[in-house]
């Protein structure tokens, strides 16, 4: 007879602020094949879902892809790697882990990489959508928790902030460029946001359908929080950890690229 | 007649001729062209009567009849810029609409694989291998 092991449920592993003790989607999440033993330390999700897909919009990012793809795919089959035109061997270098790849033949932005990715993850019968950072600044460990309310059926949309958890080493000019988006959302938004411009999103079916992300560069962060709004579909922010490296750091806006955004928002916001 | 007015007469008669061409042909909207012949007939209007333009100045308020068509050239000039950025941004979104189709549909790797099943370098990474390489058909005459 063989002995009852339980099953690890993948909100165990990182328990958020918003996760409840009883969870109603407990029976949908059973896991079918678990990956890694229950007693992995890092425990990430340890189910394999076939209707989760991860996208990761990729642009010359041919040194940290693989990296971040190959954290991902044990726990996560569905990986969407959109290759936003780079000029080096990024699509190579995610075809080579086993992530799905796509490619845009010329480069649109992170905004258009991510809709790519999106609308491909709904063709192929996605249920839950997930939007993941190329650079290696996201902990797949946060996975668990940002998926477990929408997977409950409590909310359509989590958002990561990094001001409810705790991001390592963040610079001050970062946090400081980054509390001003904040502010910039608060204002055209109304959404009382901690975080505003964090990569790390998960999003029912329901919510990615709602999607439609039209600013093709970095505005479209500003963009997607005001669908989040009008699409009415409750939405909650989840604690995410950031490592920043000198890598993501160097990836990552520059202050100066912040009035450009907010211009680029603002007109594409009259234009709509 | 000046020197002036002959020349620029001759050059808002060619310009106008180029629009109505362009609108029988369906290069420029019919809409379109009638803006743009209103500005030519009110351009010539303005080089060969230019006291004209003073009056009109006069009756909205402005001074000179010079500052009048300057500020008419600025207001025009921007309402061309907008409408030249709107359609820009149409463009850049089919654009965006394009490329997100074709890597959809051919997508460089699928779910496992762990080589990339097409060029990458090429222009024709995106298409298929037999649609990328094949010969162009040849017409077969009984």
């Amino acid at each position: 007879m063989r002995p009852f092991v339980a099953p690890a449920f993948f909100w165990q592993a990182a328990p958020s602020v918003d996760t409840p003790a009883e969870n109603p989607g407990a029976a949908e999440l059973a896991p079918a094949a678990p990956l890694a033993p229950a007693s992995s330390p890092s425990s990430l999700a340890l189910s394999v879902r076939s209707d989760l897909f991860i996208v990761i919009a990729a642009y010359n990012e041919a040194r940290a892809i693989a990296n971040v793809v190959s954290e991902l795919l044990p726990h996560y089959p569905n990986v969407v790697v959109v290759d936003d035109g780079s000029a080096d061997d990024t699509a190579r270098c995610a075809a080579g882990t086993g992530a799905i790849v796509l490619k845009h033949m010329l480069n649109r932005g992170q905004g258009a990489a991510l809709q790519t990715g999106i609308s491909y993850a709904l063709k192929h019968g996605a249920e839950y959508v997930v939007t993941f950072d190329a650079d290696g600044q996201h902990s797949p460990e946060d996975l668990p928790a940002l998926l477990a309310p929408i997977v409950a059926g409590e909310v359509d949309i989590c958002l990561g902030s990094r001001f409810l958890g705790h991001s390592t080493s963040m610079p001050t000019t970062r946090r400081v460029m980054l509390k001003g988006a904040v502010i910039f959302t608060r204002i055209t938004s109304g959404l009382r946001l901690t975080d505003a411009h964090n990569g790390l999103r998960a999003f029912s079916r329901r919510a990615a359908l709602a999607i439609d992300i039209r600013l093709d560069r970095m505005a479209h962060a500003s963009e997607l929080i005001d669908q989040v709004r009008s699409s009415g579909l409750p939405y909650r922010e989840i604690p995410v950890h950031i490592r920043y490296t000198d890598y993501s750091l160097a990836k990552g806006q520059r202050s100066t690229a912040a009035l450009r955004v907010a211009l680029d928002y603002l007109i594409g916001r009259l234009l709509r | 007649m000046s020197v002036f007015q002959i020349l620029a007469v001759l050059a808002l008669t060619m310009l106008a001729t180029a629009t109505l061409r362009g609108a029988a042909r369906g290069v420029i909207r019919k809409r379109m062209a009638v803006v743009w012949m209103l500005i030519w007939i009110g351009a010539a209007g303005a080089a060969i009567w230019p006291r004209g333009t003073a009056v009109v100045a006069r009756a909205v308020g402005i001074g000179r009849g010079v500052d009048l068509v300057m500020y008419c050239s600025v207001f025009v000039m921007f309402i061309g810029f907008f409408y030249i950025y709107t359609r820009f941004r149409h463009l850049d979104h089919a654009l965006t609409v394009l490329v997100r189709q074709l890597a959809i549909e051919h997508p460089v790797s699928r779910r496992g694989e762990t080589s990339a099943a097409l060029p990458l370098d090429e222009p024709s990474a995106a298409l298929p291998r037999g649609e990328a390489s094949a010969p162009p058909p040849t017409a077969s005459r009984p």
